[in-house]
């Protein structure tokens, strides 16, 4: 599949078009290739393996296990979508993954902007706020919404009779799941406009202002379109992302009646005996889905150009609100206070009251209600300890590896002429079009199979996380890398640095900011990521998301689940901090 | 390429290392392990244990002195498991006090488990030493696909005296079954009103109110649909989709919103929903008199068990009076009908060769398992 999220302008050598066989030009062929193909194969190794034993099992009769390939072709496993259900499933994925795309490019498109290029009171809070949903696994997130939402006894409903409204917030239903999944997956679209608003160089807007026009028109003629690779790419991310989830559909959407297609494949895949080919067969409407979702993309920002970072120190004006100024800070807090403050509070709430059943907010403070001891004794405790010890090692290991890997793909597909560019970025976007819980298996079979005894090892869990996340990671680095002028770095070589001398000295400081989104981005997405290492992990190498997994579907450890989600987040603050910290230096 | 791997690996290895370096000083095995000992200890009190001889427990020999020794030596036995968490933890905390070997846990919901076990297992890289599986069509797929072994264990033979507990020559154990019923928040719902008998569940006055989980979730509660249909009556589905249940697809969430009271009344394993119950949770359990529904857990050695003294003397002790006991305390029903009568708490479930016991049967589940839940899903308009 080529996706292509731009086509890089034509410019620069241009390969000489089929030259005659010789020496030289067969030299030069074998150069052209010779990096990309490293890239092509380490890629192919790490994506295409898992992935084709998922396409094997969409089309054969039994699951490709090791020691038990059918390699008989079947394409009856795609009768399954046929069934009516399936059908209903798929219109309630597309109908909340269009929803809470909108809602989320909406809500974290807004944030950067008012971030980035206004004078909004307290930006840096405001950054925090934008980033932040993303320290909440949307797994936590929902968890939360749904102690909050329920309705019957959730808190917001206890709440709400008891100063003798109508209790009417009901999250297990369409507009709960739209509105869950647009807050925890915001900080996508955030921090990719974010990056965007904040690298563009004020050049073409101040000739816009200069030639007349007025602060709207220039946001709408000049900043906004400038955005647009990042707003449509992290649509894009957003939109397939909020497509495959499952964690979040499988606690409000279930209880509701509500069914998504992941919902659906995890029921298969539970069903007895597991349904797995069939559920393969789903997944591979998925995948066309993501691919038609791309191609329009394509379409839309294909042969333009959207260069807009120099070597130029860049000073951007900040644009005045106005009277728009302390509106525009409540609306944020507002947004702070649904998507992090009420559901901490409930999980505060949860891991301290001595019995969950309430029914009215006085409740908690009858004496002896509420007692957060639970969660001194969470933290000592040594499987609490190993569990974090654990997911932080691969985080950092497998955030450090896909930011590196993400820049080199990005680099040779935008910055050089190399052969088999689209290949590499076409297979770097491959894992996004396979939901987790499929593609989860399809990476136990790969290092089951694989020679190199890697499985069983934290090892195994980075590296699957850096497969997963390879979209991502690619997104985050190819619109910074659109953004950033390519002549300061040719102009070093001219002045005699070796290639790879002037990117590390002139591109990499050039986009630390888009390296530094991207490698909190996947440092976040490792340390939530549940369902792929629900797969690999075992005893030795559970990691805290499995923990807190573990803690909630056994149901009664939900005081413990709740002390432990917080901590989780509380770490997950910490780690992203670290590294801004550091990059501000 | 195997480069970068390697270095991949080394260098969380070397992070690990470091981190585990750090978190050193907090103390090995006294924060969790320890929680789960002394749960383990409240749940049933310590038998009586002998080990100057092999290992004698409550009079009962559970290894003799050459396996005993062989298995100390080993240190622990691997055990991939399907039972709930809390009860996997505890159990493996009971063995590790009883006997003095540890246990490296792997737990992980049936189908995932096996899906995991059938991969390993082709790749010649099955490591646990014992495996138990709550669904004993998946069993029968371990013992198909060899991964289960034949071991006589020491309490041999009573168990062949004993209907349904020796499978294919002990290749695999049925130790214990799971008893399913159904409970209440005792904080919204009064003792008076509560209900009492599965009957009581139709009442009108619980239309809204209820919980399930469907029935194609796993063999437990396929299990339980089938027993309402056989024992309860033809249209025992009918008329309790008529009650407009909520429905769950798993048992952890069912359980959540029953404490917070978002539904008052659920049917529900008893085991889990007891230790929800212990740990704080307002919810009674009821033994209706009208029977409860019960079905297969199966446990075997796989290859590695089968060199293992460690996983044998597992697998010899989860089948002795002991072991027996500590699964009844936990809520299971002991597949041994002489393991004396063992209260859960308050509850005393009915033996497994009481009348009051309906078993699901493997034949059953092979032979109509898919029939019954097509007929649920669409008794309750579920799609699945």
């Amino acid at each position: 599949m080529a996706a292509t999220l731009v086509e890089a302008p034509a410019e620069g050598p241009t390969p000489s078009p089929s030259a005659p066989e010789t020496p030289r030009a067969r030299r030069s062929v074998a150069r052209r290739w010779l990096g990309s193909g490293l890239l092509i194969a380490f890629l192919a190794f790490l994506i295409l393996v898992p992935a084709g034993f998922v396409l094997l099992a969409s089309m054969t009769d039994s699951v490709p296990r090791p020691g038990n390939i059918s390699l008989s072709p079947t394409l009856g496993n795609f009768g399954v979508l046929g069934v009516p259900e399936v059908r209903q499933a798929f219109v309630n994925s597309m109908v909340m993954a269009i929803a809470a795309t909108l809602l989320a490019g909406l809500i974290g498109g807004t944030l950067a902007f008012l971030a980035a290029r206004t004078d909004i009171r307290l930006p840096k809070l405001v950054y925090l706020v934008g980033l932040m949903p993303m320290f909440l696994p949307s797994y936590v997130g929902a968890l939360a919404w749904s102690m909050l939402g329920s309705p019957n006894a959730g808190l917001l409903n206890i709440g709400l009779r008891d100063v003798g409204l109508p209790a009417f917030v009901n999250m297990y239903s369409m507009p709960g799941l739209v509105l869950v999944f647009a807050m925890y997956y915001a900080p996508y679209t955030f921090l990719m406009v974010h990056a965007a608003l904040s690298l563009m160089s004020p050049d073409l807007e101040e000739a816009a202002q200069i030639h007349g026009s007025s602060t709207r028109t220039m946001l709408r003629r000049i900043s906004f379109p400038l955005a647009l690779p990042a707003v449509l790419g992290s649509a894009i991310l957003t939109f397939t992302l909020i497509f495959e989830n499952f964690p979040v559909a499988q606690v409000l959407g279930t209880p509701g009646g509500v069914d998504t297609l992941p919902t659906f494949i995890f029921r298969l895949l539970n069903a007895t005996p597991s349904r797995g080919n069939e559920s393969a067969a789903i997944a591979v409407v998925l995948v066309a889905v993501v691919i038609i979702a791309t191609t329009l993309q394509n379409r839309v920002i294909a042969k333009r150009s959207f260069t807009t970072v120099t070597g130029k120190g860049v000073k951007n004006k900040k644009i005045a609100l106005g009277r728009w100024r302390t509106p525009a800070l409540l609306g944020v807090l507002g947004f702070f206070t649904l998507s992090i403050l009420l559901p901490l509070l409930a999980l505060v709430v949860t891991a301290g009251r001595a019995t969950p059943y309430m029914t009215s907010i006085g409740d908690l403070f009858q004496p002896g209600a509420f007692d957060l001891s639970i969660i001194g004794t969470v933290l000592q405790s040594s499987s609490f300890l190993d569990a974090t010890g654990n997911s932080v090692v691969v985080s950092l290991v497998a955030a450090t590896a896909g930011t590196v890997l993400a820049f080199l793909c990005g680099y040779a597909v935008y910055r050089t002429t190399v052969s088999g560019r689209r290949l590499i970025e076409g297979i770097s976007m491959v894992p996004l079009a396979i939901p987790a819980v499929v593609l989860g298996m399809g990476l136990l079979w790969t290092w089951l199979v694989m020679p190199i005894p890697l499985y069983g090892t934290l090892a195994v869990m980075a590296v699957a996380f850096v497969a997963v996340q390879s979209p991502q990671g690619f997104r985050g680095i190819a619109s910074s890398i659109l953004q950033t002028d390519r002549d300061l770095e040719d102009s070093a070589v001219m002045l005699g640095a070796s290639r790879t001398r002037a990117v590390l000295a002139v591109t990499v400081p050039l986009m630390k900011v888009g390296l530094l989104s991207t490698f909190v981005l996947l440092l976040m997405l490792s340390m939530r990521e549940l369902t792929v290492p629900l797969f690999l992990y075992t005893t030795d190498t559970k990691i805290l998301s499995i923990a807190i997994y573990d803690a909630f579907e056994n149901g009664g450890a939900l005081r413990g689940a709740a002390a432990m989600s917080l901590l989780y987040c509380v770490v997950m603050f910490v780690l992203s901090y670290i590294p801004r910290r550091l990059a501000n230096r | 390429m195997k480069k970068t791997t390697r270095n991949l690996a080394v260098a969380a290895v070397a992070a690990v290392s470091l981190t585990l370096a750090a978190c050193g000083g907090s103390g090995d095995g006294s924060g969790a392990g320890a929680g789960a000992d002394s749960a383990a200890e409240e749940i049933l009190a310590m038998p009586e244990i002998d080990d100057s001889d092999g290992l004698v427990i409550d009079g009962e020999e559970v290894a003799d002195a050459d396996l005993l020794a062989a298995a100390r030596e080993e240190g622990s036995v691997a055990w991939y498991t399907a039972s709930g968490a809390e009860s996997a933890e505890v159990t493996a905390a009971r063995f590790e006090a009883e006997t003095g070997i540890d246990v490296d846990m792997t737990r992980m919901p049936s189908g995932k488990l096996s899906e995991r076990v059938l991969s390993e297992a082709g790749a010649g890289r099955l490591e646990a030493g014992v495996v138990t599986i709550t669904d004993p069509v998946l069993a029968e797929q371990f013992a198909d696909e060899g991964v289960y072994t034949p071991y006589e264990v020491a309490s041999y033979d009573t168990l062949t005296g004993m209907d349904g507990v020796v499978w294919e020559d002990g290749l695999y154990y049925a130790p214990y079954y799971s008893a399913y019923s159904f409970a209440y928040n005792d904080q919204a719902v009064g003792e008076d009103d509560a209900p009492k008998d599965w009957d009581d569940l139709l009442d009108p006055k619980w239309k809204g109110k209820l919980g399930i989980v469907n029935a194609g979730a796993g063999g437990t509660v396929q299990g339980l649909a089938r027993f309402q249909e056989t024992k309860l009556g033809d249209d025992y589905w009918e008329k309790l989709a008529a009650q407009e249940p909520r429905i769950f697809d798993t048992t952890s969430v069912q359980l959540e919103a029953l404490a917070r009271g978002e539904i008052e009344v659920v049917t529900s394993g008893f085991n889990s929903t007891y230790g929800a119950e212990v740990a704080g949770a307002p919810i009674t359990l009821v033994v209706p008199p009208a029977g409860v529904s019960g079905t297969y857990n199966m446990q075997g050695l796989t290859e590695a068990g089968a060199d293992s003294a460690a996983a044998k003397v597992f697998q010899n002790w989860t089948m002795s009076t002991a072991g027996q006991k500590f699964a009844a305390a936990q809520g299971f029903v002991p597949s041994r009908t002489d393991t004396p009568d063992t209260p859960v708490g308050d509850y005393q479930l009915p033996a497994a060769d009481s009348d009051q016991f309906t078993l699901y049967t493997p034949q059953e589940a092979k032979e109509i398992g898919a029939d019954v839940v097509s007929r649920w899903n669409r008794a309750f308009g579920y799609s699945g």
